[in-house]
């Protein structure tokens, strides 16, 4: 199994051949999406698709559960915000707060409503990013016809973060040899032992900065002239359908919204 | 200019900007089309700053004040855009990590042909010859993570290759290389003289590759040129190379002493192998008597300070870093641990200071489980120095950085100011007490390093690779450091690549190979045990083999233990 920054795991389905620019455009579809809808049953209808979709694309469902954690911190945040800080007028209330803020049946509906939306994008960036390589960003990019420097710095940077994630285990391990708790203390404390972890891992990046550009000149990097390609990026006529498809659903869902009031939430707004 | 000299150096004088010191002084030098030659000298005598001058990135890329001319193919590199010069040479550095710019192995090579603006077809041509030409076919799709060190280094060279340069210049291409990685690179240089006659540029601490195969070594002190010969001319000047602080080859220094001391004129030409060793001994009327052997257990208690039982350990990832390792480390001993890149070395010293715990098995430290004991709590007992300084300095000053454990343990200042002291007057660093750890050169960053260490009175150090990117003169500086501490009764472990310091100082020796102990012994035994070695990718340092060849009942450790064994028989 070979994964790469992202979690790609290759695999044998359409979804994984995508093209990258379709794939960078199905990551945007899915938080557009997420952003412009409200109605919490297009929501989690949304979401049971995109199910359908990993097992379509044969992503271990299991994959989800790597941010299951995180899910539920960000669930319970949107929940309490809600319920605690919120005057969303409902059918029933039940319970007013001393500080004038109310909990109704709308108030837990839109929470979920709210909960949907979060779902959808951190269901759907992850089904995206399980068939994508870091490469295929680069890719993306390119085809997208940015300049070259852009694309190679988000690349140099894919590239040089591992080295930096393991510098930074080397270093905090290093820390935690010679008796520093990182977890523990004041926030001041913590900031502080976090500042002379930062120290070496910045003189590294320096340092390594110093041999990348002799590395880069040596290679005859050429940011401003003519370069060519190794690769082609043909999309041919079903890719073109797919993105021109996921450019107009966006902007077809946000049209509905804006004139016909579809998918926002019922009874929008609450005190129309 | 000479029809066949492809490069030359004219009065070359160099300094970097804010430097006052002029780091290369009058170099002058001429390389012939088809040549390899070699260049030498200790750290610091300006041979990363000569290959950079000889590429056209010195004075182009870098900021400083020259004076004198560099020619590649005639034209001066000071008067021609950077990326023409470039279109002939190739430059290979260091650090295969830093080098692998892109993500993938194919676009690694492809690169530098996408920069020229080549087309498709030529780019995939030149590409997959490169490949084939290091013997990295079949490892278009792999990514940098997926690669061993020798791997990605033998990729930085197809990545070069691929531009098709006449001349190709590797500094220090295999200092962060495990003897496997090591061989690799010079197998592939080999390739590239014999199948591809191209002009060869080396910098390398390892003199013995070169001495087999360089045709000229220039050898580079305190950026002057003090000679430029062929190997067996230039080695053959021991006392010279060593006092520069470059170490010959060890058949070449035993025979060299073996005349100069014994007064017999043992061969005509100094041998640079040990075959040629082995050919000049067996003409000579000597006899080997092997060593008295001291037995390296007598110092060793029963009791084990350490401890590993059927320990299996398997990283998140899946990979099973360590398998059914059973090990006992003794108070008082001095342990080497040797064996490719990812054979469970560094997995295995993490577990004896409790950043790793075993998966299987259980790993005691001084009687106590390392699952039931906090980091902290065991680097009390057990300290670990890392391969690179840099990773482990974190304070503002020399002083702090000794301090900084001693105060997280909450000992009183009066307390804390006797150890640091006492520490950087024995590591010879008192007079740096206020200088911040950045300033110092890498071999001091080294040994502050292990102050750090050292302040907190652990009773085992475990240094990682002390010597990786170290000349000898630092390697064995570091080495006598760690010596010292041994003899004072602390217990070392090291985890190194450099068998010749391993045969010189280390008391017992772990070969690991694929997560597991493959031999455990007396330095002098397992250095014997070719086969076992030979696993794991290891060779002995060319006096073991000499004597080996002669007699394989006799392992020999050092030249100086080499002149007491061989009799002369009248």
């Amino acid at each position: 199994m070979r994964r790469t920054f992202f979690l790609y795991v290759e695999e044998n389905s359409p979804l994984y051949r995508l093209h990258p620019l379709l794939k960078i455009l199905l990551l945007l579809f899915f938080n557009l999406e997420a952003w412009i809808i409200e109605s919490p049953t297009v929501l989690w209808l949304s979401i049971v698709g995109v199910l359908v979709l990993f097992k379509l694309a044969k992503i271990p469902l299991a994959r989800l559960l790597k941010f299951l954690l995180f899910a539920a911190i960000i669930t319970q945040a949107i929940m309490f915000s809600y319920i605690l800080g919120s005057k969303i007028p409902g059918n029933v209330v039940y319970y007013e707060f001393p500080w004038g803020t109310y909990v109704t049946d709308r108030t837990l509906l839109y929470a979920f409503s709210m909960v949907g939306r979060f779902m959808l994008m951190l269901v759907g960036s992850t089904l995206v990013l399980a068939v994508t390589r870091d490469i295929d960003i680069i890719y993306g990019i390119i085809s997208l016809k940015i300049p070259y420097a852009l694309a190679f710095t988000v690349s140099l940077a894919f590239r040089f973060a591992t080295i930096f994630i393991d510098d930074y285990f080397k270093v905090r391990d290093a820390m935690i040899l010679r008796g520093t708790a990182l977890d523990k203390g004041g926030i001041l404390e913590r900031a502080r032992k976090y500042v002379n972890l930062s120290i070496p891992l910045m003189v590294l990046a320096v340092r390594r900065m110093l041999e990348l550009t002799y590395v880069l000149e040596a290679k005859g990097l050429n940011l401003k002239g003519k370069r060519s390609y190794f690769y082609e990026f043909k999309l041919g006529s079903l890719g073109i359908a797919l993105a021109l498809t996921l450019i107009t659903i966006p902007i077809l869902t946000l049209f509905l919204k804006m004139s016909y009031g579809l998918f926002t939430f019922p009874g929008w707004p609450f005190n129309g | 200019m000479d029809s066949r000299c492809v490069l030359k150096v004219e009065g070359l004088w160099w300094k970097y900007q804010g430097s006052k010191e002029w780091v290369l002084k009058d170099v002058n030098l001429e390389v012939s089309e088809g040549e390899f030659l070699g260049i030498v000298g200790p750290s610091g005598a300006g041979k990363t700053t000569l290959c950079l001058a000889l590429t056209g990135i010195i004075p182009h890329a870098v900021r400083g004040k020259i004076r004198g001319r560099v020619f590649v193919f005639g034209k001066d590199t000071s008067k021609n855009p950077l990326h023409r010069i470039m279109e002939d040479i190739g430059i290979v550095f260091q650090d295969p990590d830093i080098q692998f710019v892109t993500m993938r192995v194919i676009d690694e090579v492809v690169f530098p042909l996408e920069n020229l603006g080549l087309p498709r077809e030529a780019m995939a041509k030149r590409a997959y010859w490169a490949l084939k030409v290091v013997g990295m076919m079949g490892f278009e799709d792999k990514y940098p993570f997926e690669l061993s060190g020798g791997q990605k280094q033998r990729v930085a060279i197809a990545s070069m290759l691929a531009k098709l340069p006449k001349i190709l210049i590797l500094d220090e291409p295999t200092s962060d290389l495990d003897p496997v990685g090591k061989r690799e690179i010079f197998q592939v240089l080999q390739t590239l003289r014999e199948e591809h006659d191209m002009t060869l540029v080396v910098v390398e601490h390892n003199v013995e590759e070169l001495a087999k195969y360089a045709d000229r070594v220039l050898l580079l002190n305190q950026g002057r040129v003090l000679a430029q010969e062929d190997p067996r001319s230039l080695f053959s000047k021991c006392e010279y190379l060593i006092r520069t602080g470059v170490y010959p080859p060890q058949v070449t220094e035993f025979f060299y002493r073996l005349n100069k001391y014994r007064g017999l004129s043992v061969a005509n030409k100094l041998p640079l192998t040990p075959e040629e060793a082995y050919e000049a001994m067996s003409k000579l009327k000597v006899s080997v008597t092997p060593p008295i052997v001291e037995d390296a257990s007598k110092n060793c208690k029963s009791t084990p300070i350490i401890s590993f039982e059927n320990v299996e350990y398997v990283y998140p990832d899946g990979t099973v870093a360590l398998r059914g390792v059973d090990l006992k480390v003794f108070r008082g001993e001095f342990i080497a641990i040797i064996g490719a890149n990812g054979s469970g070395k560094t997995t295995l010293v993490k577990h004896m200071v409790g950043i790793l715990k075993p998966t299987k098995g259980r790993v005691t430290v001084l009687g106590k489980d390392t699952r039931e004991a906090s980091v902290s709590e065991l680097a009390l007992k057990v300290g670990y120095v890392y391969q690179n300084p840099d990773h482990q300095l974190f304070c503002t000053t020399v002083y702090d950085e000794c301090a900084y454990a001693l105060r997280n343990l909450g000992l009183p200042p009066q307390e804390i100011e006797e150890r640091v002291e006492k520490v950087l007057e024995r590591l010879g660093l008192k007079e740096f007490a206020g200088t911040p750890p950045y300033f110092l050169s890498k071999g001091q960053r080294q040994r502050l390093a292990v102050a750090t260490v050292l302040a907190m009175k652990p009773e085992v150090i475990i240094v990682d690779e002390p010597t990786t990117g170290q000349d000898h003169v630092q390697s064995r500086s570091i080495m006598e450091l760690l010596k010292s501490l041994n003899d004072e009764g602390k217990t070392i472990v090291v985890i190194t690549h450099d068998m010749r310091l391993v045969a010189e100082y280390a008391k017992r020796v772990l070969v690991m190979s694929k997560g597991k102990i493959i031999a455990d012994g007396s330095v002098r035994s397992v250095l014997a045990r070719l086969e076992d070695l030979d696993v794991s990718a290891l060779t002995p340092p060319q006096i073991t083999r000499l004597f080996l060849k002669i007699n394989p009942n006799v392992s020999i450790l050092s030249v100086e233990e080499a002149l007491r064994t061989v009799r002369w028989v009248a």
